[in-house]
């Protein structure tokens, strides 16, 4: 849902660009604000002359903190964060984008007395129910459907708790990337890192042991369940070798690929029952 | 031939006597008395040092001369033996001028360009050289388009399996008027080369032939300053795309208050809608000339993502593929000359009306 929302902000033929036509551009993903009280918005999006905080909702009853908490920002809540104001005084609007969801979270938002504009990207992208949109030009973007041909951007790969599924393709791709740039061996760690790429720093200490664990347990897996010929350790020290050929490559990506669909379901902690039973 | 050379003055020399020589030749006798005057253009993303001094079938020695940047390069495969001149000035782009057999020259390239890590040739889609012909008097063209990636039970009657075309001219009219013709009734114009007339004062400064790889042929030519002057324009607007689109290159970057966006994916629209089935199978399967690798995730029917890896460089990317539309997401300290050798080898191979935008709109 997050992708759906920030690819509005992007000047595509292939997916709806309503945020980019307003003026908008992304400031701020999942940024934090101190309004008394932490306020944790999905995304933050800026134009010349205002903003726009977007909530993105997947589920039917959970509403969250935040959504009591807009009415407290001001400016200087940005400049506090390092976003670059473009104006004295700016009008703030706050959307909550979902799908079907919107259906059942509208009477669980109207019970809390929350009118914010509510958005419904699916199949078309259009404000369904609350309050209009300050912005007049956002208004009028947002009154009329559009239908939705394709899927969004990806920008953000992953969140905190991805599953393996999502991630594996980017595990694979980093393993190919070391390959052919004879890079071969490397920890557990590194290929968390090269992995998960910018989100990384940005994850606390122990979030990154623990997914680190997980790459670890992955590994394993991968050595046991199709990816044996390429993949060996010593230890936590690993070694990838794909030949240089571009069948013996062709046959990693298909191996890779056999490996994602067994993926389907499978939960992290299969991976740790393999370890303790090889 | 064979000549060893110590200056940048001398190899200016060389080049200009050989051209007025091969000049002398075509008025006297209607042929070339030596190998044509060539100047290749080479995508580096390494330092000269980088490079293993053999590869495939062949071995090199670099010989510095008195300038910096110049240096002799004696090529051996088994007991053949080549030379060229390897001018490193511009740090992405190194020019290799050679006045070899052009088969030779070209078996050489080819595996300088394809074996090696981080070293490419260019990827001149038709546009730009429609924008190198403004200057010069346009006499003639390739094209060659081959359908490479459809089977041809899956074309339509109007489809077009295979064009391949060269057209010399005297004067600049009938270049024009053919491909007026072929636009007119929709037929590829992918051009692979375009042959370009330098006068000055009725003078022929140079006849050159550019080919889309970043090879420059003289065919005619009495000032070898004008030809490296042209090369030198050639990598200006060759890297000036380039800096556009690494400009793109989308990556997140932690910020003060959460992530900040940087970059914008390149969007790539076919002139008709494809089987996302089989253009994936063929982009991403390692091979020459996209020399992709990719994993397909987040498969539907009409959309499917790829993890991917640029093999000739070891730079990660991903892709979106639609039927009628492809993205491009290259990430921070890739290299851009994948989404040339992307765009040009699309239209080259499957769809020569494809066109490929940026935020601003379209970038060639």
């Amino acid at each position: 849902m997050i992708n759906s929302v920030l690819s509005l902000a992007f000047n595509l033929e292939s997916y709806p660009n309503h945020l980019y036509k307003a003026g908008y551009h992304i400031s701020r993903i999942e940024p934090q604000f101190n309004v008394n009280g932490t306020l944790n918005p999905d995304i933050f999006f800026i134009s010349d002359e205002r903003g726009l905080f977007c909530e993105c909702k997947s589920g039917e009853f959970f509403i969250g903190n935040n959504l009591k908490q807009y009415d407290k920002i001001t400016i200087r809540n940005l400049v506090e964060k390092g976003i670059d104001v473009p104006k004295e005084s700016m009008e703030f609007d706050v959307a909550i984008f979902g799908k079907e969801n919107i259906e059942s979270l509208k009477d669980r938002l109207a019970e809390k007395g929350i009118t914010y504009p509510q958005v419904v990207i699916d199949e078309f992208i259009q404000k369904r129910y609350g309050d209009d949109f300050k912005d007049p030009v956002l208004h009028k973007l947002f009154n009329e459907p559009v239908k939705i041909n394709s899927k969004p951007l990806l920008i953000l790969k992953f969140v905190e708790d991805s599953s393996f599924k999502k991630i594996a393709p980017f595990i694979f791709n980093t393993l190919m990337a070391r390959s052919v740039s004879k890079q071969i061996a490397f920890t557990s760690r590194e290929l968390t890192e090269e992995s998960l790429g910018e989100i990384w720093d940005n994850l606390d200490r122990d979030l990154q042991k623990s997914l680190n664990g997980k790459v670890k347990k992955f590994l394993r897996h991968c050595r046991i369940r199709g990816l044996g010929e390429y993949l060996s350790n010593r230890e936590d020290i690993w070694t990838i070798e794909i030949n240089d050929r571009w069948n013996s490559r062709k046959k990693f990506s298909n191996d890779c690929s056999r490996l994602i669909q067994k993926l389907d379901q499978k939960e992290l902690w299969d991976f740790g029952f393999e370890e303790e039973n090889e | 031939m064979v000549t060893m050379i110590s200056s940048r003055a001398q190899l200016h020399q060389l080049l200009e006597k050989t051209i007025n020589t091969n000049l002398r030749s075509m008025e006297e006798r209607g042929e070339f008395a030596e190998y044509a005057v060539k100047t290749n253009i080479i995508e580096s993303n390494c330092s000269i040092e980088d490079i293993p001094k053999s590869f495939g079938d062949y071995s090199f020695e670099l010989k510095p001369t008195q300038d910096k940047f110049l240096y002799v390069m004696i090529v051996r495969k088994g007991t053949e033996k080549i030379i060229l001149y390897l001018d490193t000035f511009f740090k992405r782009f190194w020019k290799l001028y050679n006045i070899e057999e052009s088969l030779t020259v070209n078996n050489f390239i080819s595996q300088f360009t394809n074996n090696l890590l981080k070293v490419d040739s260019l990827w001149m889609p038709h546009q730009m050289l429609n924008i190198l012909e403004k200057d010069y008097l346009n006499i003639g063209f390739s094209i060659k388009f081959k359908q490479e990636i459809l089977e041809d039970e899956e074309l339509s009657e109007d489809d077009i399996s295979q064009l391949t075309m060269r057209l010399w001219s005297k004067g600049s009219l009938p270049t024009k008027n053919l491909i007026t013709l072929l636009q007119e009734h929709n037929y590829p114009t992918t051009k692979t080369s375009t042959r370009l007339l330098n006068k000055k004062d009725d003078e022929i400064k140079f006849l050159d032939e550019v080919f889309y790889d970043g090879k420059v042929t003289v065919t005619k030519g009495t000032d070898i300053e004008e030809h490296i002057q042209f090369v030198d324009n050639i990598i200006d607007i060759y890297s000036e795309k380039m800096t556009q689109i690494e400009d793109n290159r989308m990556y997140l970057e932690s910020s003060l208050g959460g992530f900040k966006n940087n970059g914008y994916p390149f969007e790539i629209k076919f002139s008709k809608i494809q089987s996302i089935e089989r253009v994936s199978e063929k982009l991403i399967n390692s091979t020459s000339p996209f020399r992709l690798w990719g994993v397909i995730h987040d498969k539907y029917d009409d959309f499917l993502r790829i993890a991917g890896v640029d093999t000739h460089t070891g730079d990660k990317f991903n892709m979106d593929l639609m039927p009628d539309y492809a993205r491009v997401y290259l990430p921070k300290e890739a290299c851009g000359n994948v989404i040339f050798r992307l765009y040009t080898n699309i239209q080259h191979s499957l769809d020569p009306g494809v066109m490929i935008n940026d935020e601003h709109g379209s970038i060639f």
